[in-house]
């Protein structure tokens, strides 16, 4: 193409050569757009099973693992329990039915950062990125997140292979029991929150029921909004950690102009 | 007493009368069994609708060990109920290897 011009023009941005204009943008898009150019796509070429969005800043990787109804074995604090979290707490195993469950969790080289959400959905991620309020012990509003899933308990997994790191971070979701420590160390969880929602989820002894009357019912229960999509959660995670290049306005960019152009301010 | 609570398991049916998962609700999220053997397996991330109806527990658990990572001391449970490797499966069946985490949470409530 020949020579062009770009030029700001009010809330726009304008490309002409020649024979006119060739692009015409609004500024507050292309800014956007120039804000997450430093987010690249994978750099593994085969995602991982149940990854379905994954986005990485320098050395952080934001993924979003997508796992599809089903009923599961999980163990739950039991009622008659003495201690509320811990190895000395009483368990009893249930056989639940989830809905879609979304993992969003943030990995600098390959280790989890504290920035690790879960949510529900009632359809694939295919259908859409809105995002559902799940019911679960353990996971929380705290730390800047509106779902934080409490993982602190699990193993170390920088040096496994990223299939491998999905798989042991799944596993101790559903392996790992739940119990009230996120209602002693955040104040909250989203068990106690979510609890008048649905009869069928009033207790884990209603839940199994409902379970075992039809294990799908999950998807049929009106989980309540969380108001936010997948991929806004996951950039905000990563913007948490790693803020982006303030490029918001067109004094943003201007200041960006003047240190490319040098003390001069001609090249 | 809390020791007695757990790991209590629940009492389970003889292997050939566990309901199977979709018997009266239909899978969701695409993995309908097409095939007359079609078996639902599921292990962390891992969860695949599979034509193993027929074979064992402990087959699958063979079959799927070296791909798949299964731990060969993963609770097995079918329909939501704990089954040994001489289990069999039906068509339809839901299949899940799971192995105790240890608990969420911090390590101890001091009381």
């Amino acid at each position: 193409m020949n020579a062009g011009e770009l030029a700001i023009v009010g809330d726009r941005v304008i490309l002409r050569d020649r024979g006119g204009v060739v692009l015409d943008a609004p500024l507050a898009r292309v800014l956007e757009e120039m804000r997450r150019a430093g987010d690249r796509q994978p750099s593994c070429l085969v995602l991982p099973g149940g990854a379905r969005r994954w986005l990485e800043r320098r050395d952080l990787t934001a993924v979003a693992i997508e796992l599809p109804p089903q009923a599961r074995m999980v163990r739950w604090l039991a009622d008659g329990s003495r201690l509320r979290y811990g190895q000395r707490a009483a368990y009893e195993r249930y056989f639940l039915s989830f809905p879609y469950v979304e993992l969003l969790l943030v990995f600098r080289g390959g280790t989890l950062t504290g920035y690790q959400q879960l949510y529900y959905r009632t359809a694939s991620i295919e259908q859409g990125e809105d995002l559902l309020l799940p019911n679960l012990y353990n996971v929380a509003e705290g730390y800047g997140q509106l779902c934080w899933l409490c993982l602190v308990n699990m193993r170390d997994v920088t040096r496994l292979s990223w299939p491998a790191k999905i798989n042991a971070v799944v596993e101790h979701v559903f392996g790992a029991a739940f119990n009230q420590s996120s209602e002693v160390h955040e104040g909250n969880s989203y068990w106690g929150a979510m609890r008048d929602l649905d009869p069928r989820l009033a207790s884990p002894e209603a839940w199994q029921k409902a379970t075992r009357e039809n294990p799908r019912f999950a998807l049929d229960v009106a989980w309540r909004p969380a108001n936010t999509t997948v991929t806004a959660e996951l950039l905000a995670m990563l913007d948490h950690i790693e803020a982006p290049v303030r490029v918001e306005t067109a004094a943003d960019l201007s200041n960006i102009l003047t240190r490319a152009a040098g003390r001069g301010g001609r090249t | 007493m809390e020791r007695a609570l757990r790991r209590r398991v629940e009492e389970r049916p003889a292997a050939e009368q566990l309901p199977p998962l979709h018997a009266e609700a239909p899978a969701a999220g695409g993995e309908s069994p097409d095939q007359p053997d079609a078996v639902t397996v599921h292990w962390g991330a891992f969860v695949d609708t599979m034509a193993v109806g027929g074979m064992t527990v402990a087959d699958v658990r063979r079959l799927l060990h070296r791909p798949h990572n299964i731990p060969p001391h993963a609770d097995a449970f079918v329909n939501g109920h704990e089954v040994d490797g001489t289990h069999r499966l039906a068509p339809g069946d839901t299949l899940e290897f799971s192995r105790e985490a240890g608990e969420k949470g911090a390590a101890n409530e001091c009381r």
